[in-house]
This record gives C-alpha cells, structure tokens and sequence, in this order.
C-alpha cells in the first residue's frame, strides 16, 4: 500500500460538491480551481504592483520517486530544495490548462472524500482542532454571502479563463496541513476586508495556508493522470509535452513520493530563493484574484492580520506559503 | 581548442574599462546585472509593469557540468539546461587575461538599419547595444560604489568580468515575424513626445573566449546580506565556489540572462514589445550616477533583417559610458 499525502498551497480554491457541514464522511468531492493570476485581480489601481508577480501552477514531487518509462511524463525541472535535510532533489511538473487526478481506488464518479474535523469559530484556535480543515478561509463567508463559483469554471473543455488548472479529490481525508503563521510560528488571525479598509464588522478566522489530503492506495506507485483543458496552453513546455502525445492525456507515475505537493504560487516561493522574513505581509492581495471565479461579488475582501495569536504552529511548510479558500458548494464540482 | 560562448541578455549593463571606438582590442568590460525587486523611476501608474522580479542567472548545459562534489553544482535543472543562481555574486573566468578583450565594431552601426547582407554587414558591431548616454542624456556614468569590491551599491545584483575574449552583438531585438528588426525610440513611457534616441538595438550580446579541455568559473560573493536564501546556504561557511565545465571536444554554448523566471524557463509566449514599451528598462537607471529622464524603449519602426530567433524571449542590454573600475 502507498500513503500518499498531498500539501496543497496557494491560490488554491476548493470547491466541494456537497455541503462540507452534512457530507463530511465518505460521500464528498472536491474540485481545486487553481486560480489564475496573469489578469490583473480586481483592486485598486495604484496597489496593483504587489498583485502582478505571475503565479505558476505546478505539482512537486522527490525527484528520485519519477518512474522514467515510456508513456509517462518527465519532470519538467528540477530544484535542490534546502529546507530538507539533508537537501533533496525535487522535480517540477507545469499544471498549466490541466486537470489533475489521482488514479484511485474510487471511479471518477464516486465520492469517498471525507472532510477532517469539525466547524470552527473566529477565535485562536484550541488544541483539538489544529487539523480541521474548516481553517480553510471560506469564501462566502468572507464576500457576504457570494461565494458561488461560476458554471464556467467546470466544463470540460475550454475552461473559463480565470482558471489555470484543476484537481479532482474524490477519495482520502482532508484536513488542514498548517495555518498561517508569522516567521516566529505565531498563528495569524485574520480580518477579510477590502484593502486596508476601515470599521465594518467583517469576518475574521485563522487560516489554513496548507490544505493536506491523506490517501492510501494499493500497490507502492502513485499514478497521477493529467489531460488539457483548453485546446491550446498558453504555457510553450506544455505545449511541447503535449504536442508530443498528440494532446492526449499523459500520466506522472512515483514510486514511494511520501509527500507530493501542489502549489500556485511565484517561482521565488516555488524554489525557496526569497527570503522568508519578506513573507510577514500585513494583509495579502494575492488572495483577491479569488474574486475572479465567483458569478458575483460586492467587495474585494483579502486578508489582514488581525491579531497575533499567542498558539504557536510549528509545523514548517518549507516554503513560503499563501492561504487557499474554500467556494460555496457546488453540484458541477 | 575549444571555445566557451557566453550569450548575455536582459537587465545587464556593459561597462567598458577604455572607450570602445579608441581602445577596441585591449579592453576589458564589467556586466552588472541590475537589481529589480526596488520599484523603477516610472511615473505613477506605470509602476506596476516593472514590479515582475528579474533573476540573475548562469545557464549551461548540464552534460558540460562537473559533478564532482569539490565543484559548484546547479541550483535548478530544466530539459538538458543547467541553472545557476548569480544573485549577489561576482562571477569570473579562472585565469582570465586582464585588458585582453576585442570588442567588435563595425562602421555605421548604432544608428539607422543595419546593412542587410550579413557578409559585409554591420550587424555583429557590439555598437548595436543601447548606449544609455545617448538614451537619456547624462545617464551613461556609473558611480564607482558598482565597482567596489565588497558590500557594492545595492543597484547591483550580480556582477561578471569580461577579461580575455571577443565580444560582438549576437542576436537584434525582433518583431513577432523574426523578419524585421525593430527601430526603437527611447523616451518616457507613452510619452507623446519625440524620443531623443532612435536605432536597432540588441537583444543579445555574445562574448567568446579560448578554453582548453575545461573552464573554471570562479563565484564570490559581492555583499555579506544575500537576498535569495539558497546562495546564502550554498555560500555558508564558503567564500568561493567554483564551477567546472567540461568541453567534451566541443564548444560550450551558455547564457548569463536577468529576466524573470517564467522567461528564463520558457513558460510563456515573448514579451516582444511591439505595443507596448519596454518599461523594465527603467531599472538600468539605478545605475547611474544622474540622469534626467527615465526614457524606455518604444517600437517605433522596422528594418528588414533576416535573422534567426533565438528561441528564448530576450529583452536589450545597455551599455554604459567608460569607467576605469570596470
């Protein structure tokens, strides 16, 4: 059997398909939107610099668990990642205009996703609730109420363009993997508002800035399939790899991969070259280009930190990581 | 005898230690590759296209890499390319002859279209590069604090000398066609006034130098504060880090390039410019010591040029007035 866990991370929004609050047992199903980010996001025009750092979707694994076989893709890159020790070569794989899945157990139809923990509150956190994946900040919540993501965002081909790639989660357990924290591991509370807005009261929460999916699969590999999206990528590689297969869909076979992640995020986060201490931002604009895949919204909220909580989260996520969110429930998920 | 051919494009200055046109064969140069992370010198509005971090970076093929662990191993590896982060580093030729260097120069380059037939052409003239003395006037002097030896003036990310070789322009700055190179105008952006400074302009610039059956480039830091976390790693508690690369009977082809990744990586279409000016541009005048305006260039006409794409998008260095530092 392979335990697989899977660190999702960045402008990462999970849509479920059922109410998280009633189908939180084996009868779930996510779809993760990871949002795009070359469009400018919806914020006032003079704040636009921090916005426009191009975020990069990609899958990250230890580059030695990359079964190299025919009919399965090569890594696309490869980076020492430092922050393990001793320091371990890991291989990138480009997401762009793709759907992810995991080859599982449960059919592409079923729904055995079961969601970790139970709701949380807007305080810090106790000590018997650091893994809910409540944490999660949850859209609606933090726009009043219009957290409905638009139909568009699910076809099968020709995806809205706010959408750079998908991951399906149909089966394993899901919990938050790390809630965001200040470098000293302080957990942050935060306020959602539009930027650096004033009075109001607005939705305040811990958030998760790891979303973690357990999984245990038969066998010891772990097969993810990948297909395009959208008839043309805009990315050049992928592109090539694809055109190599005649746009068919392409499967990464590892062997082993003990942790794989997704992130959507800089290339400085993605390889760990920016210095930490430059991630204490008082609030977070990356988070409003989430407002892009809603049908509709009224305000532009992001998160500001709030408080400090004195709860630590020693958990270290290697990276620097930004919070993902979780859209109303939806039935195309 | 083989040759190690460095291609040089992005945010990347050239400053001559003598003046070109009077001493061309035994010169020397000093690229500084600019830092991008501080906002440019753009008015407000436009600021927000030059905020895209630019990497410094040494690009080679990763079959010419020693792997012996006393040498400096990549930090990144793509397809058959191997990466290697510059960020606050001097980077130089072990061994490299002082004032060796032939800067190739041809006559009528630097203004007007090149001469189309490549034969007796003047599309190599390393005149090509934008002079930033002529692009905004009194911008072309760089203060000597880009030249000191340690703790160099924060403008500067990576440094790397150009001793012993040739260097010449490669490669024009292009329309989408790959058939025409683009006149440029040098002004503030989108401006409606005339620029002061129009010509053709390269993208890349090759420097070449005489290897035996190896090269050993030689890394040192330029400051104490690293500001990309790996090199400060990879640099503790070292001061030196060598990198060897291995000729295999071959010329080694390799690039030094300061642009943001999704370029250096080729996950994106080419920014060409066409439309819209090249506002990153507006870095190069950290360097200087005073300047007027921060003009940028702007497409402005076309010239016919058969030349080929290099396969990566490139944006043009700039070269600067002589400083005896360099």
């Amino acid at each position: 059997m392979a335990d697989l866990i899977l660190l999702i991370t960045g402008l990462c929004a999970f849509v479920p398909k059922k109410d998280i609050k009633k189908y939180y047992e084996n009868n779930n199903r996510m779809r993760v939107l990871l949002v795009d980010s070359e469009e400018p996001a919806d914020l006032p025009h003079s704040h636009d610099p921090h916005i426009h750092e191009l975020h990069i979707p990609v899958l990250i694994c230890p580059h030695a668990s990359v079964v190299s076989a025919e009919g399965y893709r090569e890594a696309d890159a490869a980076y020492l990642d430092r922050d393990q020790d001793p320091p371990r070569l890991m291989a990138v794989f480009y997401l762009d205009d793709q759907d992810l899945s995991i080859e599982s157990i449960a059919g592409p139809n079923d729904y055995k996703l079961s969601i970790y923990g139970k709701e949380v509150g807007g305080e810090c956190p106790n000590d018997d609730d650091e893994s809910s994946f409540f944490w999660a900040a949850p859209l609606d919540k933090i726009s009043s109420g219009f957290g409905n993501v638009r139909s568009a965002c699910f076809t099968p081909s020709d995806v809205d363009a706010s959408v750079i790639s998908r991951v399906v989660l149909n089966e394993g357990e899901i919990r938050t993997g790390k809630r965001a924290t200040l470098q000293d591991h302080r957990i942050i509370r935060w306020i959602y508002k539009v930027l650096h807005g004033t009075g109001g009261n607005r939705f305040r929460q811990v958030a998760a800035d790891i979303v973690e999916l357990r999984l245990t699969l038969p066998g010891t590999d772990v097969i993810f399939k990948t297909r395009l999206f959208r008839s043309e990528s805009r990315n050049p590689r992928v592109r090539e790899v694809f055109g190599k297969a005649d746009g068919n869909p392409l499967s990464i076979r590892l062997k082993d991969p003990d942790k794989v992640w997704i992130k959507n995020m800089p290339w400085l986060d993605i390889l760990g070259t920016r210095p930490k201490d430059a991630g204490d931002y008082k609030e977070d604009l990356h988070f409003a280009h989430f407002y892009k895949i809603l049908e509709k919204y009224e305000d532009v909220n992001i998160p500001h930190i709030y408080q400090v909580c004195e709860k630590k989260d020693p958990r270290h996520g290697g990276n620097p990581n930004c919070q993902p969110c979780v859209a109303a429930y939806n039935d195309l998920a | 005898m083989s040759q190690l051919l460095v291609r040089i494009t992005g945010l990347c200055a050239f400053v001559p230690k003598h003046a070109i046109r009077e001493i061309p064969k035994d010169n020397q140069m000093r690229l500084l590759l600019v830092e991008s992370n501080r906002p440019s010198d753009l008015p407000d509005g436009h600021a927000f296209h030059a905020h895209e971090p630019h990497v410094p970076v040494f690009l080679c093929p990763y079959q010419n890499v020693d792997q012996d662990k006393k040498y400096r191993q990549p930090d990144v590896v793509f397809g058959s390319t191997a990466a290697f982060y510059l960020d606050d580093q001097d980077l130089k030729i072990k061994n490299a002859k002082d004032n060796s260097l032939e800067v190739v120069l041809k006559n009528n380059a630097g203004r007007g279209c090149p001469e189309v037939d490549p034969e007796k052409g003047n599309i190599t003239s390393f005149e090509w590069v934008a002079p930033l003395a002529e692009v905004s006037p009194g911008s072309g002097k760089i203060p000597d604090s880009c030249f000191c030896s340690s703790e160099v003036d924060p403008s500067v990310i990576a440094r790397v000398e150009l001793r012993e070789g040739k260097i010449l322009t490669e490669h024009l700055a292009c329309d989408s066609s790959d058939r025409n190179a683009i006149v440029w105008e040098y002004k503030i952006p989108y401006s409606l006034k005339r620029g002061c400074h129009y010509q053709v302009a390269a993208d890349v610039v090759r420097f070449e130098v005489d290897i035996e059956d190896s090269v050993v480039l030689i890394t040192t830091p330029l400051r104490s504060n690293f500001s990309n976390v790996r090199v400060r790693d990879a640099f503790h508690p070292k001061a030196v880090l060598p990198i060897r690369l291995m000729t295999k009977e071959a010329d080694i082809y390799t690039w030094v390039k300061n642009m943001p990744w999704a370029d250096i990586f080729g996950t994106r279409e080419p920014q060409r410019y066409e439309d819209e000016p090249d506002i990153h541009f507006s870095h190069f005048y950290k360097l200087s010591s005073e300047y007027k305006d921060a003009n940028v260039p702007h497409a402005y006409g076309r010239c016919p040029l058969p030349v080929p794409h290099l396969g990566n998008p490139n944006c043009q260095p700039a070269r600067t007035e002589p400083n005896p530092n360099a």
